[in-house]
């Protein structure tokens, strides 16, 4: 017992994980949201608002970041993108409204971020994610922003052979807000 | 009657001369004079030197170096700093970590010279040691242990604020230098136009500011002082020897 009171008083950092907590697990979640459904949806409405033609066969939206849109009937496009960060697809639904604001629909949300040997995150939402028109008033101003609401599931595999995730994060987008919960505890609701 | 005249000064003048260098022996052969004498009697000059072992608790300095290395980790990239989080997300979520880190404090020995009895010159030379192990995020297993010892060469000026045989106060304050060996965060790359260049940022300036230590004993001494700086934070503690 002297002996381990002895080694505890020689401590000058108490070390531990400070990488792999909760929030950080939150974090790296929505960033997968951002890099794939978000920039997508955000891609081709600025296109709609700058006016440019939206209804060809098959258009890049964003060549930096790799989108593809490949318009599959009218108002309905796949998406599929790479890049560095991420693979991802899409079925993306347009609900047109006469004033600008139009609404939109993700289906089918598929998105991997492959590290090769320091393994994988996969994301995905069993249901329809939907962009709608959020407007806010503040002191001196009215702000209008596209937020989205439905359910994200992203999952953890630091080892490619497993046949199960490590770690998971689920975040429910209500109108930008998100609840969110992990494998390592924590939870709350983020506000954007 | 010039001559008696003469004489009567000379007779003067030698009483007074006697009386006036026979005082202090008059005083020391009185009680009252040795006292006083022992009281005041200042340390002997003649022993100029003095070696010394020193521990210091705190290496708080080099503790941080070791863990954070300068508090930074990202690579640089012509003048700027790149960290591209967004392609090692699984990289940094799921790295190595460390458990607790230790050390045994920083161990030293020194050496004074006394060129007054109010002004000594020393030279410190120390190590401290640190270690940790390293944890598999992915399982919490250990997978290894990390290791480093900071070496450092202290020159520094001592100020005696007070001298005495069994008792001494004093301040001090040195530059030197420090170098933190197997201190793997303390390096970096930089890429610029002409290729990757990998920095060693492990040899460094030190410096140590102490403004009260005591030394107590004559020939053998202990002392103790309180202080901040790279060297360490807090106390240093230690024995001696002048000759």
């Amino acid at each position: 017992m002297a002996a381990t009171a002895a080694l505890d008083s020689c401590i000058v950092d108490d070390g531990g994980n400070r990488n792999l907590n909760a929030y950080q697990i939150m974090h790296q979640s929505r960033l997968l949201v951002e890099q794939s459904v978000s920039v997508s949806v955000s891609a081709i409405n600025q296109m709609i608002q700058e006016g440019r033609d939206i209804n060809a066969e098959g258009f890049m939206a964003k060549a930096g970041e790799g989108i593809l849109f490949s318009r599959t009937d009218q108002d309905r496009w796949s998406v599929a993108g790479q890049n560095d960060i991420v693979t991802f697809s899409l079925m993306l639904v347009r609900e047109p409204s006469g004033d600008g604001y139009d609404e939109w629909t993700c289906r089918n949300v598929r998105c991997l971020h492959d590290e090769d040997e320091k393994g994988y995150m996969m994301m995905y939402a069993e249901e329809d994610i939907h962009f709608e028109w959020i407007t806010r008033a503040y002191s001196f101003s009215v702000q209008s922003s596209l937020e989205q609401t439905g359910t994200y599931r992203v999952e953890f595999f630091p080892d490619r052979e497993a046949s199960t995730c490590l770690d998971w994060c689920t975040l429910a987008y209500s109108e930008g807000d998100i609840q969110w919960t992990t494998s390592r505890g924590g939870g709350g609701v983020y506000y954007e | 009657m010039r001559m008696r005249s003469f004489v009567k000064f000379f007779l003067v003048l030698a009483a007074l001369t006697a009386g006036t260098f026979s005082l202090p022996a008059q005083i020391r052969l009185t009680d009252w004079g040795r006292q006083r004498e022992r009281r005041f009697n200042r340390q002997p000059v003649k022993e100029k030197w003095d070696v010394r072992i020193n521990v210091a608790a705190s290496p708080i300095h080099a503790a941080n170096m070791f863990v954070d290395g300068l508090g930074w980790s990202y690579e640089i990239v012509g003048d700027y700093m790149v960290d591209d989080f967004r392609t090692d997300m699984m990289s940094r979520l799921y790295s190595d970590y460390y458990g607790p880190t230790r050390t045994l404090g920083a161990i030293g020995i020194g050496v004074d010279y006394a060129v007054s009895n109010w002004f000594s010159a020393s030279l410190d030379f120390a190590a401290a040691s640190f270690w940790r192990s390293r944890y598999s995020a992915v399982n919490d297993s250990q997978v290894g242990s990390d290791s480093g010892t900071a070496f450092y060469l202290l020159p520094r000026a001592k100020f005696m604020y007070m001298n005495r045989r069994k008792v001494r106060l004093y301040g001090s304050f040195g530059i030197g230098a420090v170098l933190y060996g197997g201190f793997d965060t303390l390096n970096y790359r930089v890429m610029d136009s002409d290729g990757v260049h990998f920095v060693n940022n492990s040899f460094r300036a030190c410096a140590q500011f102490s403004p009260i230590g005591v030394e107590f004993g004559r020939k053998f001494f202990g002392f103790a002082e309180i202080g901040a700086g790279t060297l360490y934070v807090g106390m240093q503690a230690g024995i001696g020897y002048k000759f």
